[in-house]
């Protein structure tokens, strides 16, 4: 059950890591117009760590010292409720799928985390990479109290 | 995200307590203080996080860089009072499994004086 809030939400950022908290800001109020959710407090941090992860992937690695944009679009989809994020940027390096692998966890080292992380609190992550024009979608089922 | 750095036990413990969102923004406050901390010749660390409210990946990889400072010179990097979002993170990247971690700064500060004692 969601209130008329569920109409889709653009979020427009410089790329910038202070810029970023913006983003959760708005994902936490667009979060918490939704009925219903359970265990929301958790449901709402897995959801903005994941698009902060994102984000400052594509800050860093993406425009890596070039100035740009991140333009972040909300949907909520019903049956199952879910929340469709998808996060665009013009920055002319594109992420390395086939390159990345995942960390080995009994050995912590100071980078390499941010995209398992997405991969783990997210139900769907797909990437369609092209330089100066890539789109991330991500997918996540918000549980509903019974 | 405030700051508040400190010491305890006459100096021989370092102590930060954090407050607000400890991200890749804010995390260059945490790594000044461990190269503060590693220069006055401490490695007995507390990070106090009681009042974070959110921390990710870059946060985290901050600790991590501290826990391997600290323990290369025969010391240690504690963590106490994790908010539960930020323990179910730790928890993900079972990093609760690497950093000892105490739920009051007292707690973690009586931990290094029961290491130092059986030293």
């Amino acid at each position: 059950m969601t209130t008329a809030t569920g109409k889709p939400l653009q979020i427009v950022i410089p790329a910038t890591l202070e810029a970023l908290r913006q983003v959760s800001a708005k994902i936490e109020d667009y979060i918490a117009q939704i009925d219903g959710v359970e265990e929301p407090e958790i449901v709402t941090y897995n959801i903005v760590l994941a698009v902060q992860e994102l984000c400052t992937n594509i800050v860093k690695h993406g425009y890596a010292g070039e100035s740009g944009k991140i333009a972040v679009d909300l949907e909520l989809a019903e049956a199952p409720l879910r929340l469709i994020i998808s996060v665009r940027d013009n920055a002319p390096h594109i992420f390395d799928k086939a390159g990345w692998a995942a960390p080995n966890l009994d050995e912590p080292k100071e980078h390499g985390l941010g995209i398992w992380l997405i991969q783990q609190l997210m139900d769907e992550v797909d990437y369609q990479p092209a330089p100066g024009n890539n789109r991330w979608r991500l997918v996540k089922q918000i549980p509903q109290r019974a | 995200m405030n700051v508040k750095p400190s010491v305890l036990a006459d100096g021989s413990i370092g102590l930060l307590a954090l407050e607000g969102r400890f991200d890749a923004y804010e995390e260059s406050q945490v790594r000044s203080w461990l190269d503060a901390e590693q220069a006055a010749g401490r490695s007995h660390l507390i990070i106090d996080l009681s009042g974070v409210n959110f921390i990710d990946s870059t946060a985290l990889a901050a600790l991590v860089r501290g826990m391997k400072l600290t323990r290369e010179a025969e010391g240690d990097l504690l963590l106490c009072a994790l908010r539960q979002p930020v323990r179910v993170i730790f928890e993900l990247t079972r990093l609760d499994r690497v950093f000892p971690i105490f739920s009051d700064v007292d707690e973690a500060a009586r931990h290094f004086d029961r290491s130092t004692a059986t030293a």
